[in-house]
């Protein structure tokens, strides 16, 4: 608790002026900031480096600058198929888990501390244990001789194929990634003053009204920040879709880790993956500009 | 903007419980519309983890659920499975080797960030929690091409693996250390410098202590995202350095059998138990929020 | 030499001058109060003291030794903080002897020695391995007053330690402070917004507006001779008319006929603004000069006084008298202005 007068203070330190006072300064944040430089800034523009290069069969790397993956990507109607299926694919996946995800983060919000206690629990831990985990229930739930199938038989007499297509990918990827629309909702929900809905009533809004001008409104930014992650994500999936995908549901996570790893082919595979990327940011960003000029939420963290 | 609609009926439904016009049939449908949906999500998140559980309980080799009897048959089986190995030889020392430093890396950034008058302090932090921002895949993929770089041949496969890791899980341990840092009050540590500690010494004696909680939350994020990922680990296994949720995962694109239930229920009770250490530490809100 | 003399001491952020050019003497065993409003540098001050804030310029001198540049683990001086800053992991004698361990080289027992003398000297003997957070708010207080006095510090600092406090407990720590520095006589300086502490600690009082050096002179001549408006107004209450002087020794009210003679002192005083304390006006005086008819404005009764508006000629003073309201809103009165000067606009 601040006390109930304060000074004008700098921190506990002042800003360096000297290289030396500089270097006492920042010295702890530099192995921490050298290793992300190390293995992350360099890497991925080394990745987008060898992206421009041919690739060789025995060398993986073939030192002639070339545009050809570029231009297979994005003139191949194979690879475009491909894009476009996996852009429809993370809407999908974004949109239910924005249906499924706000009520619940709601819930969670709203409800008694004990309940909210064990949602959150239910929330949490399925985001902990673990992708193939729960990709490993799902197969099992959706086999052939799998639990749905055979109540299924046992009932009607009939089997359905429910595993290996989009429908089985789809509700895979909305399971693994509704954690990250439910946790940043309730927590917008829960910094919402108590008294601003009672305002608004009191102010003459009626219940929907207060809800969607106050609630609503005000839990947008986590709301925006759950969706652009289930999106970036679902983009860049390959778990899932392969091992709840059939052969059809390549998406350009999985043409990445099929051309780097079994392909050994990492120009193509780092191409593909800054081509996902851009593609990816620009999305986002029409996204975030849209419901930034539509409805208004200029607090963005 | 359909979406909208429905929310506002979610919310008449909701706070309808102190309204007069309980029985109107729109309240009803949209009340049962927002239960209907509040089961629908719980169950997406948690039926696949019961039904692993459920699973690993059968006695035959069926993959029945609800299981046809309760035995620890498929437990039995695993002390002398091949995922025996990944479990304790691969995973978990890499999980362990991975939350060290990346504690460690991330208490230093957070120190510096909070305590000290940084420059372009928003963008100081989002370049150290940026590998949560850049994909997983392309961090992936970037390690791999530059690590299996033939001039790091020597380099053990699963000493990649842990490099990885860190990257991954720097954003977790230095969120919850920034948190912890912050909830120790400056005033300690000039309390302390005052009575004649140097920098280092009041923060060893006063701040680390006091962010503990924090400092031991951060270390199991980080040990539980190692232990689970499947993305960079995907990209770096190879031969004997295989991590667990890779070995299944191969393991899933030939066969499927309770074997795979009984190790992953191992890995959610491992999970579960460390959750639950987290929350009392620092609360899952806190925990939640900052993954 | 001064035994505390701060030279020109300056600290700016950027464009923001927060403490601008003051300078400062003070004695071996003198109690002085840095008296401000918030935002007037005061904590800055303070903090360049004690080696936690770098200041722009100027020089901190204390017992022949320049602090400047100094860490504050080598400075020898006590800090008392406005949170207290006890360490809530530790028991009241590790508290304590925390200071012990890193500046001096003692045995445990010397130190339990030295822990048990001064824990007695603040009226806390054998609470050693009580909890922090068990303690009492004025316990606290005191515990936080003996880990710096265990390593009798040059300079005692406070940072405005009592602001947190309820009323109550407030007074009785400012007592226990007073009768600490009698009977330590430790220079202190002593941070704080509240008048009322100011002028009853200290020896001499340093007021600080904006940064600036408004005023540095014991209390009594600051409450009687505010010399500025900001002075007359943040040290006690005052009212302020605007006056013309004339040449026979007299002000003028602006705006109405209402003349008093002028003290000799503000003969020379650049100024055209009188101040006039509450208390030095009184209500239907039985006789006298100065006496002046008025009307009731407003009154508001606050325990064992009264506070009155009247409006006399154009300007309305607010004054106190003692006990229950005598007067109700509009009744005609006589004041009289018994005491006033000049003070800087």
């Amino acid at each position: 608790m601040l006390g109930a007068i304060t000074d004008y203070t700098g921190n506990l330190f002042d800003r360096p002026n000297r290289v030396s006072d500089w270097l006492d300064e920042y010295l702890p944040a530099v192995p921490p900031a050298a290793y992300l430089l190390i293995f992350l800034i360099l890497p991925i523009l080394y990745a987008v480096y060898i992206s421009f290069f041919e690739y060789s069969a025995t060398t993986i790397i073939s030192w002639n600058f070339t545009l050809e993956h570029y231009e297979q990507l994005l003139f191949d109607p194979f690879y475009q198929g491909l894009l476009w299926y996996t852009v429809r694919l993370s809407l999908i996946v974004s949109a239910f888990c924005v249906i499924l995800g706000y009520p619940l983060g709601y819930f969670i919000a709203t409800t008694t501390p004990l309940r909210r206690q064990l949602a959150l629990f239910a929330v949490f831990l399925p985001l902990m244990v673990g992708t193939v985990v729960r990709i490993y229930g799902w197969i099992v739930l959706f086999a052939t001789n799998g639990v749905i199938n055979t109540v299924l038989q046992d009932l009607l007499g009939f089997k359905l194929a429910l595993l290996g297509n989009t429908l089985s990918v789809t509700i895979g990827l909305i399971g693994v990634y509704l954690p990250l629309v439910v946790l940043p909702v309730y927590s917008s929900i829960e910094d919402i003053p108590d008294s601003l809905v009672p305002a608004a009533r009191n102010l003459g809004a009626n219940q929907l009204q207060a809800f969607y001008k106050v609630t609503f409104r005000l839990s947008l930014p986590g709301l925006l920040t759950g969706t652009i992650f289930v999106f970036v994500l679902t983009m860049n999936s390959i778990v899932t879709p392969d091992l709840l995908g059939g052969r059809s549901d390549l998406t350009m996570g999985r043409l990445i880790y099929d051309s780097a790893v079994n392909g050994l082919n990492w120009p193509f595979a780092s191409a593909v993956g800054t081509v996902l990327t851009i593609t990816t940011t620009a999305l986002v960003y029409i996204y975030f500009s849209f419901v930034r000029d539509r409805m208004g939420v200029s607090e963005w963290d | 903007m359909g979406l909208m609609a429905i929310m506002s009926v979610l919310s008449a439904v909701l706070t309808g419980r102190n309204s007069r016009s309980l029985s109107t049939p729109a309240v009803v449908a949209g009340r049962a519309l927002y239960y209907g949906l509040l089961g629908l999500a719980v169950s997406t998140l948690v039926l696949p983890i019961i039904i692993v559980i459920g699973i690993s309980l059968n006695p035959t080799q069926s993959q029945a659920f609800p299981p046809s009897g309760i035995s620890l048959r498929w437990y039995q089986e695993f002390l002398v499975s091949p995922f025996f190995e990944p479990f304790f030889f691969v995973s978990l020392p890499i999980a362990i080797a991975t939350a060290t430093i990346s504690t460690i890396l991330g208490i230093l950034a957070a120190y510096v960030v909070v305590r000290r008058d940084v420059p372009f302090e928003n963008e100081v932090v989002m370049y150290f929690i940026s590998p949560l921002i850049i994909p997983p895949a392309i961090i992936a993929l970037a390690l791999m091409i530059t690590l299996n770089f033939n001039l790091l041949d020597f380099v053990p496969t699963s000493a990649k693996l842990v490099v990885g890791h860190v990257v991954i899980t720097i954003p977790y341990t230095f969120l919850t250390a920034m948190t912890a840092i912050e909830s120790v009050d400056t005033e300690l540590v000039e309390g302390a410098r005052n009575l004649g500690a140097t920098k280092f010494q009041a923060f060893r004696k006063i701040t680390l202590p006091l962010m503990k909680s924090g400092v031991v939350s951060g270390f199991l994020l980080a040990f539980i995202l190692s232990f689970t990922d499947s993305l960079v680990a995907l990209f770096l296994s190879s031969g004997s350095s295989t991590t667990l949720p890779v070995e299944i995962f191969l393991f899933l694109q030939y066969e499927s059998s309770p074997l795979v239930a009984a190790t992953a229920s191992i890995q959610i009770l491992l999970v579960l138990v460390l959750v639950l250490l987290i929350g009392r530490l620092i609360g899952f809100k806190a925990a939640a929020v900052s993954s | 030499m001064a035994f505390v003399n701060i030279q020109n001491l300056r600290k700016s952020y950027g464009d923001v001058v927060a403490v601008n050019d003051v300078s400062l003497d003070i004695e071996e065993g003198e109690f002085v109060s840095i008296l401000g409003p918030s935002g007037s540098g005061k904590t800055t001050m303070l903090k360049s003291i004690a080696g936690f804030v770098d200041p722009t310029a100027g020089s901190i001198v204390v017992a022949g030794n320049e602090m400047i540049g100094l860490p504050p683990e080598d400075r020898n001086m006590g800090l008392v903080f406005q949170r207290l800053a006890l360490f809530p992991h530790m028991s009241v004698f590790d508290n304590v002897a925390f200071g012990l361990r890193h500046r001096e080289n003692l045995t445990e027992a010397e130190m339990e020695e030295r822990v048990a003398e001064i824990l007695e000297i603040v009226s806390l003997p054998g609470y050693e391995d009580r909890n922090i957070q068990n303690l009492s708010g004025g316990e606290q207080q005191r515990v936080a007053l003996a880990r710096v006095l265990v390593l009798e510090p040059d300079l005692l600092l406070y940072d405005e330690p009592l602001s947190d406090l309820d009323r109550q407990l407030r007074e009785q720590m400012r007592r226990e402070i007073k009768d600490l520095h009698d009977r330590l006589e430790i220079t202190s300086i002593y941070v704080t917004h509240n008048q009322r502490e100011a002028l009853t600690l200290s020896d001499r009082v340093l007021v600080l507006h904006e940064g600036e050096k408004v005023r540095y002179a014991p209390p009594s001549e600051i409450y009687q001779d505010p010399q500025s408006k900001f002075v007359a107004n943040f040290v006690g209450d005052s009212n302020f008319v605007s006056v013309t002087k004339g040449q026979n020794g007299t002000v003028t009210f602006e705006d109405d006929d209402i003349s008093l003679p002028m003290h000799e002192a503000d003969a020379d005083a650049p100024t055209d603004l009188l101040y006039i304390r509450p208390e030095d006006i009184t209500i239907n005086p039985s006789d006298g000069d100065r006496v002046f008819s008025g009307t009731v404005r407003s009154t508001v009764h606050l325990g064992s006084v009264t506070e009155y508006k009247i409006e006399v000629g154009g300007n309305e003073f607010l004054t106190t008298d003692l006990g229950a309201p005598k007067y109700t809103k509009g009744d005609s009165v006589t004041v009289q202005f018994e005491d006033y000067g000049l003070v800087e606009a």
